[in-house]
């Protein structure tokens, strides 16, 4: 546990002296105010919840391919990873701390959506599921991370992480159901996106502030976490192996 | 009853392969058959060129690379098994510019390795704010690293190296790229590192910095221990091969320096430039007087490099090929 706070406190004194890490917490309400228009001008007030849930899964998204993504790649960068692996604490757990502070931060932009629509647009948005919407956000927000340090690990292979994060980027907002939902995709596309956790979570949080009752909770949950852990245990035995890979061949990539 | 041992190395060998495909990649010897041992309280020079081996075996040590065989051991703690005794009982000091975080200021980059050595909170406070005083960093406590010098940088390497209190240090090149005046200062903390009662591991290839802060002297080439040496025996040498440079020199007196005892060779250089090189003390002091009594006052002398001292010492068993 102590390794893990290391982790988050180290994060966050790095989020606070980036401000380019802050950017999409800054442009989120800019993106709840376009999705809130589209939905208002078109007369769907119905779905104005889903267009306040948009824009905070794709920052939740965003911050962990652009943030969390990076974190062992810019240790290799910085020529921190080595010295980091010297010291008596787990650099898995480190991560893990870090990963978790940046995924917590981005749970601001759904507090964010939220208030744009209050302030700009004058609608409070009904949570008519709380406890679904809060089991369904904390669950996302774990599988989120798990999924951030699977990336994270990956990206160490590469010497182009950007390459990586501009790949994954837009895809996962199609195949997660965040802008469509994932009903609404194509037949053949549904298994796939069935595979990532956020088309779960997408779906599952907006029929959380829809007025119908929200239909096989425990299994969507279910859902939710299994691919979540999933991602965090393949990103922690990648972790161990990276390690072990350095120590093996004194290279700090897989490259 | 003699000192104990800080660190034993036997037999220790490492090789590197490379290129990815199993059959093309080639085989490099890193480290061959490396015996070293250091006792309680040694500062311990690892002097060699670029590409000996130095961190390599530094990084054996800290349990960050694997040896291809032999055996490793640092306050008794076998550095392949042990790493979590070993860790924790050493600190590490990489040279050059990175292995910092930029944008953070040293007090928050040195509360982040207290804590990954597990210290507690007030403890990592504590110590943090003692080594950036100790190191001269208390005016810059709080500003971005980004802005520092390279003395700086290097002076908060070292604190972050000393942030768990270890016994046993390890310095890999500290004072690479340093002006003179931070490394005599870099210099003067190993001393009181030494006065501490601390165990360092010092590799440098400046032949003059082994000579100035080390106890004993391990030269190291090609992944070959070629000896472990006294400071004095590095200084005698410093002394012995150093060269001397004239311009506008008669070709007379050239050729009665290629005769003068001592003298190994002469390199005639751009315009009517030469450099001698010796291999005895008193051969300098022959030299100069020639030059001198020749009316030649373009007169320089300079310590030889490492390459020319390993090459005038084991020059026959390393194949001569510097």
């Amino acid at each position: 546990m102590t390794e893990f706070l290391s982790g988050w406190r180290r994060q966050w004194d790095v989020v606070t002296s980036t401000p380019d890490y802050w950017m999409t917490l800054i442009t989120n309400p800019l993106l709840a105010v376009l999705f809130l228009a589209i939905v208002q001008n078109a007369g769907r007030d119905d779905l104005l919840g889903h267009a306040v849930l948009a824009p905070a899964l794709l920052g939740m998204w965003a911050m962990s391919l652009f943030i969390s993504g990076e974190v062992v790649a810019r240790d290799r960068d910085f020529g921190l990873l080595e010295a980091s692996l010297a010291t008596p604490s787990s650099y898995g757990m480190v991560t893990t701390g870090r990963i978790a502070l940046v995924t917590v931060l981005a749970l601001l932009g759904f507090v964010e959506s939220w208030l744009t629509a209050l302030v700009l647009f004058g609608v409070a948005i009904p949570i008519r599921h709380p406890l679904a919407f809060a089991t369904g956000i904390g669950l996302s927000a774990f599988a989120m991370a798990g999924t951030a340090l699977l990336m994270s690990a990956l990206f160490i292979r590469s010497t182009s992480v950007r390459r990586f994060q501009n790949t994954l980027s837009y895809p996962f907002y199609v195949l997660g159901g965040i802008l469509v939902p994932v009903a609404l995709l194509p037949d053949w596309i549904q298994p796939f996106s069935r595979v990532i956790f956020l088309s779960w979570s997408s779906d599952l949080l907006r029929d959380s502030v829809d007025v119908p009752p929200v239909e096989d909770l425990g299994w969507r949950l279910l859902a939710i976490a299994s691919l979540g852990a999933i991602s965090f245990l393949v990103g922690r035995w990648l972790v161990r192996r990276m390690e072990d890979h350095i120590r093996q061949t004194g290279e700090v990539s897989f490259t | 009853m003699g000192a104990m041992s800080a660190v034993e190395v036997r037999d220790l060998t490492r090789l590197y392969f490379t290129g990815k495909r199993r059959r093309s990649r080639e085989e490099v010897v890193a480290l061959d058959g490396v015996d070293l041992e250091m006792v309680e309280g040694e500062v311990h020079g690892l002097l060699g060129p670029n590409g000996a081996g130095k961190t390599t075996l530094v990084k054996i040590l800290s349990t960050v690379l694997l040896p291809t065989s032999g055996e490793a051991r640092v306050l008794g703690f076998d550095v392949v098994k042990d790493t979590e005794e070993v860790r924790s009982r050493v600190g590490i000091v990489f040279g050059g510019e990175r292995g910092l975080y930029l944008r953070l200021t040293p007090r928050r980059i040195l509360r982040y390795w207290a804590a990954l050595y597990k210290l507690p909170d007030d403890v990592g406070a504590e110590r943090s704010e003692k080594l950036i005083d100790r190191v001269g960093l208390a005016e810059w406590a709080d500003r971005r690293v980004e802005t520092f010098s390279r003395g700086m940088k290097q002076r908060l390497h070292l604190a972050r190296g000393l942030i768990a209190d270890p016994p046993v240090l390890f310095l890999d090149e500290p004072t690479t790229g340093m002006d003179p005046v931070s490394a005599h200062d870099f210099r003067e903390l190993i001393g009181e590192l030494r006065a501490e009662g601390r165990t360092v591991l010092l590799t440098t290839h400046d032949m003059a910095e082994a000579e100035a802060v080390c106890d004993r002297v391990t030269l190291l080439d090609r992944g070959v221990i070629l000896g472990t040496k006294t400071p004095a025996t590095v200084a005698e040498w410093l002394g012995s091969f150093e060269r001397v440079e004239a311009g506008q020199v008669p070709e007379d007196v050239t050729n009665k320096i290629r005769g003068v005892d001592g003298v190994t060779s002469v390199d005639l250089m751009d315009g009517d430039r030469i450099r001698v090189h010796t291999e005895k003390p008193e051969t300098v002091r022959s030299v100069l007087s020639l030059l001198i009594d020749a009316d030649v006052t373009d007169l320089a002398t300079s310590r030889p490099s490492l390459e020319e001292v390993y090459l005038g010492v084991f020059g026959r068993d390393r194949g001569m090929s510097v």
